[in-house]
C-alpha cells in the first residue's frame, strides 16, 4: 500500500493545478486509498447481507444486524472521508492549508472506524448505524461494545468537525470575514458571469466554507446524542427523552450522510471545468443557491419523523417544505450548470471525467426517489421500505463513490499523462451502471411492493428480488474490478513516467502508451 | 408477490416518467458535448434563459406536490377520528399487543400505538400484502393511528423500525370481516 501511494503521489506532483507540497499530496491519496479499501470491505458486507436475504447464506440474525451496523457506518465513514480530502484537495490553491490537522484527522477517523469495528464483529453490538434510543441498551451485545461504538461515532464525528473548523478558520482568514468568505457581497453586486469576481471565493471554497458551518453543527450535534447515550449507559438515571432523542439522532443522521455529497460537490465544481476547457465561476445564482443549501439541509431532517405522530405537525409540513428548498438550490443552478458547462465544450472524455459524469445520475435519480418520499401521503405507504434503501443507496453508491472514484481516476490520468483507452471508458462505467442500477432498481421495486427494510428473512417476493439483486451486484463487482486493473496499470505508467524524467529522458511517448492501452492526455 | 398498492403505483410511474426525463437529458447533452465548439458566454446565454424556464418549472411542481400532499395528510385531525372505535396496540421485543384483531369493513378503528421497550414501527399490510397504513410505536408517547378496513381479509401488522434480532418475526394478524 505504500508503495503504491508512493507512486501515486510522484505521479501527481506532475500534475497540474494541485496542492504544492508533496505532504498534501500524499495525505489526500492515503485517504483515498483507505476510502477504496473501507469501500471494498463494506461493499462485500454489503453482498453478504443481499446473499442472506437470497437464501445463499445461512447467517445468524445476530450477526446479520451486527454487519447492518458496520455496514452503513463504515459506508457513510468512508463517503465522508473520500469527500473531506477531494474538496481539501481543490481548495488548496486558494487556501493555504497545513496537511498537519488533516493528518490528525485522518488517524483519529481511523481509531473512530477500528472501535466500530471491533464493537460490531467482536462485541456484537447491532442496533444499526442510527443507533436509535433506546435500543443500544435492549440488545444481547455486552455494554462495552456499546460504549466503543459511541467511542468510535464520537470519534469519527471529532474528526470531521476539527477539519470543518480548520477549513472555516482559513476560509475567513483569507478572505477576511466569514460575509465575505460566503461571498455574499455577491448577493448585491452582479458578476458578468464571465469569471469569479475579485475577492470573492472561487466556488470550491464557498462550498467548502459552507460546509463546514454545517459540519461543525453536525459534529456537535452527534457529541449531545453520544455523549448522552453513554451517561444513559454509565448511569440508567441519567434520563433521555425518546422523542429528542430521535430527533437530535436524525438531525445528526440525516446531516452528516447529506453532507457528503454536497462536499462532492465542490469537487466537481473545481475538476469539471479542466475536462470543459471553461471556468465555472462564483455567480449571484451560485451563491445564493448554496446559501439556501445551508440554511435547509439541516433542518430538513423533520422529514425523518413524519411517522412519529405525536411530533407537532407543524414541522411535518416545514420538512416537505424545507427539503424542496434544500433540494432546489442543487437541481436549478449546480446540475443544471454542470450540463451547461459540457454543453458543445469539446469536453475531454476520460475513464475519470465519464464517471464523474455518470455519478450526477446516481444524484439526480435518488434525488427523485426522495422527492416523492418526502411528500407525507406517499411517506406513509414507503417509510423504511425498501424503496429509501434505494433512494440513499443511489445517492451513495452511484452519486457520491462514482464522483470519487472519478476524481481519483483523474488525478492518476494526470499523473500518468495518459487517457484510457475508449474501449475501457465505455466498459467499465457500462458495468458500475448497469449492476449499480439493477441492484437500486430491485431495492425501488421493492419498495413498490411494500417490502419493509432491515429484515433478516425476507417476507413473500424478498427472496426472488434478493437473488436478482445478487446476479446485479456481480455485474457491478466485474466493472469495479476492471477499474481496480485500470488503477493499477494507471499507476504502473505513472511510474515509468517519473523515472523517465528523472534519467533525464523524455516523457513517455505515444507509441509507447498505445502499446500500453492508452493514449496521451490531450 | 405481494401487489403493488394504488399510491405506490402513482409512485412508481411519476418516477419512472421523471427518470426516463433525466437519463434522456444526461444522454442529450453528453452527446452535444462536441460538435462545433462553442464559447462559454455563447452557452450561458440560451442557457441561463432555459435555467429561469426551468426555476419556475421546478418551482411550479415544487408547490403544486406540497399543496396536493397537504390534502391527504394521514394524521388523526385530518383523518378525523369521530365514531372510531378506540384500540390499544403495545409493541414489545417481538410481539405485539393488541386489544382487538377483528374488525368489520367500513368501520373507523383509532390505534393509540406505543411500545413497552424500543422503538417499532406498526405497519398494516392488506389481504394482498400492500402496506396500507402505518406509525411508529414510541416508548413514553402514543401516537394514534387511525384506519377504515375497507376490504375483508386478512391483514398483517409489520414491526417497520429496526427493533432487534427478531424485528423481521414480529407480525400479528389482524381480522376483517364484510360489515
Amino acid at each position: 500500500m505504500a508503495t503504491v501511494s508512493n507512486a501515486l503521489a510522484i505521479g501527481i506532483a506532475r500534475a497540474p493545478a494541485t496542492p504544492k507540497s508533496d505532504t498534501a499530496r500524499r495525505v489526500t491519496l492515503l485517504y483515498l486509498v483507505t476510502v477504496v479499501v473501507l469501500f471494498l470491505v463494506m461493499g462485500l458486507l454489503g453482498l453478504t447481507m443481499r446473499s442472506q436475504q437470497a437464501g445463499l447464506l445461512t447467517l445468524s440474525s445476530q450477526q446479520f444486524y451486527a454487519v447492518l451496523t458496520l455496514h452503513g457506518t463504515g459506508m457513510i465513514t468512508a463517503a465522508l472521508l473520500g469527500t473531506m480530502a477531494a474538496l481539501w484537495f481543490v481548495v488548496q490553491p486558494t487556501l493555504l492549508l497545513d496537511p498537519l490537522p488533516m493528518l490528525l484527522t485522518y488517524w483519529i477517523a481511523m481509531a473512530g472506524v477500528l472501535c466500530v469495528a471491533i464493537s460490531t464483529l467482536w462485541g456484537g453490538f447491532a442496533p444499526g448505524w442510527t443507533f436509535l434510543y433506546p435500543l443500544p441498551f435492549y440488545g444481547w451485545w455486552p455494554a462495552w461494545s456499546t460504549a466503543l461504538f459511541l467511542l468510535g461515532d464520537l470519534l469519527v464525528g471529532f474528526a470531521f468537525g476539527l477539519f470543518c473548523l480548520v477549513i472555516l478558520i482559513e476560509a475567513v482568514r483569507t478572505y477576511g470575514g466569514l460575509s465575505q468568505a460566503l461571498a455574499l457581497p455577491m448577493l448585491w453586486r452582479k458578476g458578468d458571469g464571465h469569471g469569479t469576481p475579485e475577492g470573492i471565493p472561487p466556488p470550491p471554497v464557498l462550498i467548502a466554507t459552507i460546509t463546514a458551518i454545517q459540519g461543525v453543527i453536525i459534529a456537535g450535534s452527534g457529541t449531545v446524542i453520544g455523549l448522552g447515550l453513554l451517561g444513559h449507559l454509565a448511569n440508567t438515571g441519567v434520563g433521555l427523552d425518546p422523542l429528542w432523542a430521535k430527533n437530535i439522532t436524525y438531525f445528526f443522521g440525516h446531516s452528516i450522510a447529506n453532507i457528503a455529497i454536497y462536499l462532492a460537490a465542490g469537487m466537481l465544481y473545481a475538476i469539471m471545468p479542466r475536462y470543459a476547457h471553461r471556468e465555472w465561476p462564483t455567480t449571484r445564482p451560485v451563491v445564493v443557491a448554496w446559501l439556501m443549501i445551508l440554511v435547509f439541509v439541516l433542518p430538513a431532517y423533520f422529514h425523518h419523523l413524519y411517522m412519529d405522530f405525536v411530533q407537532p405537525l407543524a414541522l411535518d409540513v416545514a420538512g416537505e417544505g424545507i427539503t424542496y428548498l434544500a433540494v432546489g438550490g442543487s437541481l436549478v443552478v449546480t446540475i443544471f450548470g454542470a450540463l451547461l458547462l459540457v454543453w458543445r465544450s469539446n469536453f475531454r472524455w476520460t475513464l475519470g471525467s465519464v464517471l464523474i459524469y455518470a455519478g450526477f445520475s446516481g444524484w439526480v435519480i435518488g434525488g427523485i426517489a426522495a422527492a416523492l418520499d418526502v411528500l407525507i401521503p406517499f411517506n406513509f405507504r414507503l417509510h423504511n421500505t425498501l424503496w429509501v434503501v434505494g433512494h440513499f443507496h443511489s445517492y451513495y453508491l452511484l452519486g457520491i463513490m462514482l464522483f470519487l472514484f472519478g476524481f481519483l481516476t483523474y488525478l492518476l490520468e494526470e499523473a500518468a499523462g495518459a487517457e484510457s483507452s475508449p474501449r475501457v471508458r465505455m466498459l467499465v462505467p457500462g458495468a458500475i451502471l448497469f449492476g449499480g442500477w439493477g441492484l437500486l432498481g430491485i431495492w425501488l421495486l421493492g419498495g413498490l411492493l411494500s417490502l419493509p427494510r432491515r429484515y433478516f428473512i425476507q417476507p413473500p417476493g424478498g427472496e426472488i428480488l434478493a437473488r436478482f439483486a445478487v446476479g446485479a451486484v456481480l455485474i457491478l463487482i466485474l466493472g469495479l474490478l476492471g477499474l481496480l486493473g485500470e488503477w493499477w496499470r494507471l499507476i504502473a505508467v505513472g511510474r515509468r513516467r517519473q523515472a523517465a524524467l528523472r534519467a533525464g529522458l523524455a516523457p513517455l511517448d505515444e507509441t509507447l502508451l498505445r502499446e500500453a492501452g492508452f493514449r496521451l492526455v490531450t | 408477490m405481494p401487489d403493488v398498492g394504488s399510491v405506490q403505483l402513482v409512485v412508481g410511474v411519476i418516477f419512472l416518467v421523471l427518470t426516463l426525463g433525466v437519463v434522456t437529458v444526461l444522454i442529450l447533452v453528453a452527446r452535444h458535448a462536441h460538435g462545433p465548439a462553442l464559447t462559454y458566454a455563447e452557452v450561458t446565454k440560451p442557457g441561463y434563459r432555459i435555467r429561469r424556464f426551468w426555476l419556475v418549472l421546478v418551482v411550479v411542481t415544487a408547490t403544486v406536490a406540497f399543496a396536493v400532499s397537504l390534502l391527504a395528510l394521514p394524521y388523526p385531525g385530518n383523518v378525523g377520528t369521530a365514531h372510531a372505535m378506540n384500540v390499544q396496540a403495545v409493541g414489545y421485543q417481538y410481539v405485539w399487543q393488541i386489544s382487538r384483531t377483528s374488525f368489520t369493513t367500513g368501520q373507523k378503528v383509532d390505534f393509540a400505538v406505543t411500545s413497552g421497550d424500543v422503538n417499532h414501527g406498526f405497519g398494516i399490510y392488506d389481504p394482498h400484502g400492500v402496506l396500507v397504513a402505518q406509525v411508529q410505536a414510541m416508548p413514553d408517547y402514543t401516537n394514534h393511528l387511525v384506519v377504515t378496513f375497507s376490504t375483508p381479509g386478512t391483514y398483517i401488522v409489520r414491526c417497520l423500525e429496526y427493533c432487534g434480532m427478531s424485528h423481521d418475526l414480529m407480525e400479528t394478524p389482524l381480522r376483517v370481516t364484510r360489515a
